[in-house]
């Protein structure tokens, strides 16, 4: 038993001693010193270069010396002294404006330092680890079962305290499958565990490890750390396809990926040679942060705030570094300087990324993931694009021999092939045609007097042929956006039929629209719409706030691939494609639309039109630029200059000319490029994608930001890492590869043990340095170095291989401790940070739902693909979401999508799923490597009355009724079931759970509706065998046990 | 650990040893959220730096940023400008968003609303706003707010935690964490949000940050539970529950009788404070009882849920109740087209509700130690977004200026505080960035925003900016 009494004698008799000695020599900078420092003096005598004062620097042992602050050996001397020991306002340090002062015993500690020589020491997290050789305190070898104890005995012994008994093995067995892969464990498992022989605890270990629950328990931490979410994050906060990331986190602890390859593969698993489709997704790492599409966002803000966003996220998750202070200066107190965050940076700065997300799924660059059946066609189509695009990139044109004779070339029509329909509306082309009641010829077309101004509603009604859903068409037209603020229709081939449908029984009348047309809004917006002929329909939306711009002429060019998808729509704007906005992923039948004339211009007030060209084709990125400027060619052509007197602009223009409209081998070339475009966007429109990283060609670099605005650009840096740190491998590349290959070479101090440390947490709760996310001078130092240091070595020894330290950690004789407490052991290590009892601390969010899902026999155990819609309160998303987004209505999944794990939920970043947050999950909008824990009434409400846990409730009492006549064998089937032990130990808990089911009996016996309205909480339907009183009283009795202490803990 | 950790810490072990394991479930039993009732004991900074002048706060959010031309900042003159461009000397080259930017001209667009003078400080204000008119005498005006966001998601972020990027604890989170609760029945920190219409929010905008999360405010909800599962599941009647807490309650008093970790006792008191809540929350919302000349003096609107009246009226109650903060989000005030139409319905719907709870705060004496604020998150363009035409025009983003207003405890009525140019687009006098208006909230509660800083990641975080500049504004206050 712990002695209060002695171990305090012993600090005291610790401290003596070390005094007595020598009184000198035991000062340790980094544990006496270096906090001193840090807390009264670095930030004005740090690293930080701006805020410096004075020129004095005291985190280097030079400066402070060449400066006179300190004179080691002399501290009477020193300057630092002096200014410590003053009383003088205008002298004394600290300044008594800094409301930081320093205790007479600090100011004896600096002086004794400095007396002793002044020796100063690296930051303990910068030093690289070793091991140290295993402590033997008394008794050792009667407990320890592996390296691991002996550290924590050292300490115990150190402060007189002695570990706990073994706990029993049920509770370890439920406590090490908890840990381990996050469910409480299989009951089969447990029997083994608890029948075998000395050994089997270890065999149970390795079964759990090896359970493909493992991985995901595994990478249910990895995702908040790589702030994984299903949506964007910002603004309209869409759904953002990267699940495969997801799953390739759990397959790769699974497999049990060395971590070195773990990091290497996320971070550059794109730079590898020929990389793997599976290392490509791991790089989704890097592309879980936050991004946006609001209109009106200034791009490079964007870029440098995703830029900053991965360094933040890549020095805390790997180097457990603050680095996020030194965006706008040098760090206050950790040796990291503005120039290296933004040399960091650079790193990341070389994405081909665009800074504007377009609220789709699958902002580039992207993997794609073909459905099965479409596997080998896709790789067939990417072969032959990959061909035709190289072969027409290196076209020797033949657009300067050409020049000469240009004048024979006037008559070629852009695009003529498949052109279904040509209206110019220009006047003297079309001198002849009778303009519509309020029209007249427009005067203000930047290619002269073209095009019709339209007064009232003035329908041109032609015929057209019946267009399909499964083939392209292309619309090109000049727009004179109204001078009414007034919505237009443009182009509109439908046919509207009121069909009778029967909703609810009743019968209804209802429209349905096939066809398509072009529509503008009153903002100038513009959207093309395709109705198929089973009620599906697709829209492409250029938005108010991207819109048209008003009052002017512009070349619109529509086209639709004939993917039957949303992404099979592009629309350009004076010759360029713009990006669209709240895009669904709708997918339409393939069949023919409307048969129907097309009605051009019904209603156009104020507006314009002018060369109207409809393709049944879908026409190259050239062409529409060609058609833009169509204009401006006819002039080129009537150019007086030689070819070389031609600007660089005009000799594009004329070669893209040339090219595309008169070389009829390269036109042919390009037409086969342009006929692969449809079953691209079919296939693509049914593929799964997921984000990834790529770099463009050019070097990586970046800009020093003043206070770290984007617009305030200093000095442009290339990559590089942090000098405090070992240098980036000679042999390594300048980019994300050299970086992940720097963070896992031998020599490096940090991380590994940050790794190390994270996983001790996962298992604690709390690390071995508590501020796992800051191994920096600022954060906590470790409870046990040595052993931190021991496990990073070993980890690294052994392959960085994860299972093998938690298997050391869950087969300690420390982590084998009963969780019960005594005040004495509370009042010596209140926080179990010295390991003087078990772990017994409250589950996770996901691991509470889990567990409820796994006792009562829903949850489903298939591993990966799209995340899923468990319940929720009805509203959430609606209540935060802007109009139009696509995660603005949440639609609840039912049957299997309700049971999965909920590493599956999906998360939508601005409405995290609530029944988690209520249990400190995270928003997932920036990187998390420790959650908190707290314990509040919200989640009493959450756990009692959730229809997820209610319904488990009744789940689990449904098959105790199945199973068990009698009332004892049930509540004693529930107990142990729930707990995952017997229930032979717990008389006095199963006769309360007895009285407990006859309470609810007696109430529910008296209300058969109550009865009913309990039983059918949930999507799933009760066994209607049961007697809904009793299955209703005995619900209530697994309510009242899934709500235990020991359930909610573990 | 942070002081109210220790503070708990402490006073759990001193409970532990001194008396029995029910002494301790009685201090936990007192906490709401994990904490004790004693709210200087448990908060960071206890009674505040300095004597508040307020105990609570509403603020009454417009997201989507108001029209400051249109409501507040009156430019008579504007008339003359009507169609003509924005002088370049005014711009000065100040960014646009981009989706402006590629405007061919910026064609000035006065405002559609004849304003009229008010009170004895012969306020103008837009006839859009009459009722907030009949008292402007008891509201001081800041029309030089300003920020450096020009997007919605950024901007509003930027005002609610202090930066624009996700991460930072929300106003709300602060007070809460700095001033610890005043009731032990209810959150000190409550969201509502009135239709989903126009720009987002995003849960981050009462979101903790890093602080910890029993400070989030809790977003009180119109369409079913008002608070999150607080309902028992259909069947189950308030006394099943009190069976069920009782025999959980006693079968964890049994755990803890065995393993004797306080984390047991804790829990114990968090279900007890659930129990409690299932019918202090329902109480607090249930507007029955209220008598009809009050529910009149809100409008038409305070009988559907969800509306702003009716939220008006609830912060009303919670304000009784002593809850801390209370945050009104009313959303669709991003006007860049048919701003007239739009503008038209977002101020009816606000107008009367706002004044109804200053003069219900007043009546019952409770106006002189509640902050009322009022605003969005920037302001608008006085030039046209997209076309202009006599009575239609829509404005563009504007973070250089616009309008707010304040009302309550230390607050000046009457004043109007800063001074804008002739189109509304420049400050001339006065700025108030919109830290000086968080730092001008704080003060009222007695909070000094420079002073009141958590160590993160090595940083001495505070709502104002680790490094920016605040000042309070002490020409608004009485």
């Amino acid at each position: 038993m712990y002695n209060v009494f002695t171990a305090t004698w012993m600090l005291l008799a610790a401290s003596a001693f070390a005094r007595a000695d020598d009184g000198r020599s035991s000062i340790a900078f980094n544990r006496d010193i270096r906090p001193l420092l840090t807390d009264n003096c670095f930030a004005c005598h740090g690293p930080d270069s701006a805020g410096r004062q004075a020129d004095l620097r005291l985190d280097h042992r030079e400066s402070a010396i060449e400066s006179g602050a300190v004179i080691p050996g002399s501290s009477d001397e020193s300057e630092m002294i002096a200014r410590v020991m003053s009383r003088d306002p205008d002298f004394m340090m600290p300044p008594p404006d800094s409301h930081k002062k320093l205790e007479p015993h600090q100011q004896e500690l600096l002086r004794d330092w400095i007396d002793a020589g002044a020796q100063w020491e690296e930051h303990w997290a910068f030093i690289m680890p070793r091991k140290a050789p295993l402590p033997q305190p008394p008794g050792i070898d009667d407990w320890a079962n592996n390296p691991i104890d002996h550290f924590v005995m050292e300490k115990l012994h150190e402060l007189g305290l002695q570990p706990n008994r073994p706990a029993d093995r049920y509770t370890l067995a439920r406590r090490a499958a908890l840990d381990l892969t996050g469910l409480p464990p299989v009951p089969a498992l447990v029997e083994e565990l608890i029948e075998g022989s000395r050994d089997s605890y270890s065999r149970y270990i390795d079964s759990l490890l090896a359970l493909p629950q493992a991985g995901e328990h595994r990478a249910r931490f990895w995702l908040d750390a790589a702030r994984y979410g299903d949506t964007h994050g910002m603004h309209v906060d869409n759904y953002r396809e990267i699940w495969p990331y997801r799953d390739w986190v759990i397959g790769a602890f699974n497999a049990n990926m060395p971590f070195d390859q773990f990091v290497v593969e996320q971070l550059a698993g794109d730079l590898l040679p020929r990389p793997t489709l599976d290392q490509r997704i791991a790089t989704g790492f890097s592309r879980c942060n936050i991004t946006t599409s609001e209109g009106g966002a200034i791009l490079e803000e964007l870029n440098v705030r995703y830029m900053v966003d991965r360094v933040e996220t890549t020095a805390t998750v790997f180097l457990g570094l603050t680095a996020g202070c030194a965006v706008c200066h040098d760090h206050k107190y950790d040796p990291i300087s503005q120039n290296e965050f933004y040399q960091l940076g650079a790193f990341f700065n070389n994405t081909t990324q665009p800074a504007m997300d377009g609220n789709q799924r699958d902002t580039p660059p992207v993997v794609t993931l073909p459905k099965t059946e479409f596997e080998d066609e896709w790789e067939q189509l990417m072969e032959e694009c990959q061909s035709l695009r190289r072969e027409l990139r290196q076209w020797k044109s033949g657009a300067a021999n050409a020049w000469a004779i240009r004048e024979r070339e006037h008559e070629h029509v852009i695009g003529s092939d498949n052109l279904a329909l040509w209206m110019p509306l220009t006047k003297g082309a079309d001198d002849s045609m009778v303009l519509p009641e309020g029209a007249h010829w427009a005067t203000d077309h930047p290619a002269g007097r073209r095009g019709i101004r339209y007064g009232g509603d003035s329908e041109l009604s032609i015929e057209f042929p019946t267009l399909r859903s499964d083939a392209p068409l292309t619309v090109s037209f000049w727009f004179r956006t109204p001078d009414r603020v007034v919505g237009t229709t443009l182009f509109n081939q439908t046919v509207t039929t009121t069909k009778d449908k029967t909703v609810d029984g009743e019968s209804v009348k209802s429209e349905e629209t096939v066809g398509w047309k072009i529509e503008s809004g009153v903002q100038n917006s513009l959207t093309f719409e395709l109705f198929d002929d089973s009620g599906e329909h697709i829209k492409a939306l250029l938005p108010d706030n991207e819109a048209l711009t008003p009052r002017s002429w512009q070349h619109v060019c529509v086209r639709y691939s004939g993917g039957q998808s949303q992404s099979s729509v592009t629309i350009s704007v004076n010759g360029t494609a713009v990006s669209l906005r709240h895009g669904t992923d709708a997918l339409v039948n393939g069949a023919p639309l409307a048969s129907a004339p097309l009605k051009i211009a019904s209603h156009l007030p104020t507006a314009g039109l002018s060369d109207i060209r409809i393709y049944r084709r879908w026409i190259n990125d050239q062409e529409v630029q060609l058609l833009a400027e169509d204009h401006l060619v006819r002039s080129l052509l009537d150019s007086d200059d030689a070819w070389d007197e031609l600007d660089a602009r005009q000799q594009a223009r004329f070669g893209r000319y040339y090219d595309e409209v008169i070389d009829e081998n390269y036109r042919e070339r390009a037409a086969k490029l342009s006929d692969t475009q449809r079953r691209r966007d079919f296939i693509y429109a049914r593929s799964t994608t997921s984000l990834v990283m790529q770099d463009r060609e050019s070097a990586p670099r970046a800009w020093v930001l003043q206070r770290g605005e984007y617009d305030q650009r200093r000095d442009e840096v290339g990559p590089d890492v942090p000098r405090v740190l070992p240098p980036i491998g000679e042999n390594d590349p300048r980019n994300r590869l050299g970086l992940a290959r720097w963070l896992v070479r031998p020599g490096h101090p940090l991380t590994a043990r940050v790794t190390v440390n994270r996983l001790w947490q996962s298992v604690f709760g709390v690390g071995l340095v508590r501020t796992s996310e800051d191994f920096g001078v600022m954060g906590d130092r470790p409870s046990h170095p040595e052993l931190l240091d021991w496990l990073a070595v070993e980890f690294v020894e052994k392959g960085w291989d994860v299972q093998h330290i938690l298997k050391l950690i869950t087969t300690s004789a420390m982590y084998q401790q009963s969780g019960t407490v005594t005040a004495d052991q509370l009042a010596a290590d209140p926080d179990n940070r010295l390991f003087t009892r078990g772990s017994r601390i409250r589950l996770a969010a996901e691991v509470l739902r889990d567990q409820a899902l796994s006792v009562s026999g829903l949850l489903r155990d298939d591993v990966g693909g799209p995340s899923v819609r468990p319940y929720q309160p009805a509203g959430l998303w609606k209540v935060v979401a802007i109009v139009g987004s696509n995660t603005n209505h949440f639609k609840q999944d039912s049957g299997d999508g309700l049971y999965r794990r909920s590493l599956y939920t999906f998360w939508k970043r601005t409405s995290p799923p609530p029944s988690m947050a209520a249990f400190n999950a995270p928003t997932r909008e920036q990187c998390t490597v420790r959650r908190e824990r707290t314990n509040t009434p919200l989640q009493a409400l959450v756990l009692m009355n959730d229809p997820q846990f209610v319904e488990a409730a009744r789940h689990l009492a449904e098959r105790a009724l199945q199973r068990h006549e009698d009332d004892g064998a049930r509540a004693a089937w529930i107990f142990s079931t729930v707990l995952s032990r017997p229930a032979n130990e717990a008389g006095a808990d199963v006769a309360e759970l007895l009285a407990a089911a006859g309470e609810f009996r007696d109430i529910f016996q008296h209300d058969a509706d109550s009865a009913r309205a309990l039983v059918r909480t949930g999507d799933s339907v009760p066994d209607v065998s049961l007697d809904e009183t009793e299955l209703a009283a005995w619900t209530m009795v697994a309510n009242i046990l899934m709500n235990r202490d020991d359930f909610v803990s573990k | 650990m942070n002081p109210i950790d220790r503070w708990i810490e402490l006073e759990t072990r001193r409970q532990f040893f001194g008396t029995s394991a029910k002494g301790l479930g009685t201090v936990a039993l007192a906490s709401l959220l994990g904490r004790p009732t004693t709210a200087q004991a448990t908060a960071a900074i206890g009674a505040g730096h300095f004597p508040a002048r307020v105990k609570r706060v509403i603020w009454l959010f417009m997201a989507g940023a108001p029209s400051q031309l249109d409501t507040f900042d009156y430019k008579p003159d504007l008339v003359d400008w009507y169609d003509r461009d924005l002088p370049e000397s005014v711009r000065q080259g100040q960014r646009l968003t981009t989706m402006t930017a590629s405007q061919p001209r910026f064609p000035i667009a006065p405002s559609l609303f004849e304003f009229e003078r008010h009170g004895e400080c012969g306020k103008y204000i837009s006839e859009l706003l009459p009722k907030t008119g009949s008292m402007a005498d008891k509201l001081a005006f800041v029309h030089t707010m300003w920020t450096e966001a020009i997007n919605h998601d950024p901007a509003i972020t930027y005002i609610q935690t202090g930066n624009q990027i996700p991460g930072r604890p929300s106003l709300g989170a602060w007070i809460s964490y700095g001033l610890g609760s005043m009731n032990a029945d209810l959150p000190e920190f409550v969201v509502m949000n009135c239709e989903p219409r126009g720009q987002a929010l995003y849960s981050r905008l009462w979101g903790s940050g890093f602080l910890p999360s029993k400070h989030a405010g809790v977003a009180f909800r119109a369409q079913g539970d008002p608070v999150l599962y607080l309902s028992n599941p259909g069947g189950v009647s308030g006394e099943t529950r009190r069976l069920m807490l009782d025999r959980l309650q006693s079968m964890n008093q049994r755990i803890y009788q065995q393993v004797g970790d306080p984390e047991t006792q804790t829990r114990i008191a968090q279900y007890e404070m659930a129990f409690r809540m299932q019918s202090s929350v329902p109480d607090l919302i249930d507007v029955t009882e209220e008598p009809r000349h009050v529910l009149e003096l809100y409008g038409d609107d305070v009988h559907t849920p969800g509306t702003f009246a009716r939220n008006c009226l609830l912060a009303r109650r919670m304000a009784e109740r002593d809850v801390r903060f209370v945050q009104i989000f009313h959303r669709g005030w991003d006007h860049h087209g048919e701003l007239p139409t739009n503008i038209r319905r977002q101020t009816k719907e606000v107008d009367q509700p706002a004044w109804a709870l200053i003069s219900d705060l007043k009546q019952r004496g409770l106006l002189h130690d509640t902050l009322v604020v009022w605003g969005g998150e920037f302001g608008r363009t006085v030039y046209s977004q997209g076309t202009l035409e006599k009575t239609n025009y829509g404005r563009d983003h504007h973070p250089k200026c616009y309008s707010m207003w304040l009302a309550g405890g230390g607050i000046a009525g009457g004043v109007t505080h800063g001074q804008t140019d002739e189109f509304s687009y420049n400050v001339v006098r006065d700025p108030v960035h919109i830290r000086d208006l968080n730092a001008t909230i704080l003060h009222l509660l007695g909070i000094d925003h420079a002073r009141f800083t958590v160590k993160h990641r090595g940083l001495d975080e505070r709502l104002t900016g680790v490094q920016a500049e605040a000042r309070v504004v002490q020409e608004i206050l009485a």
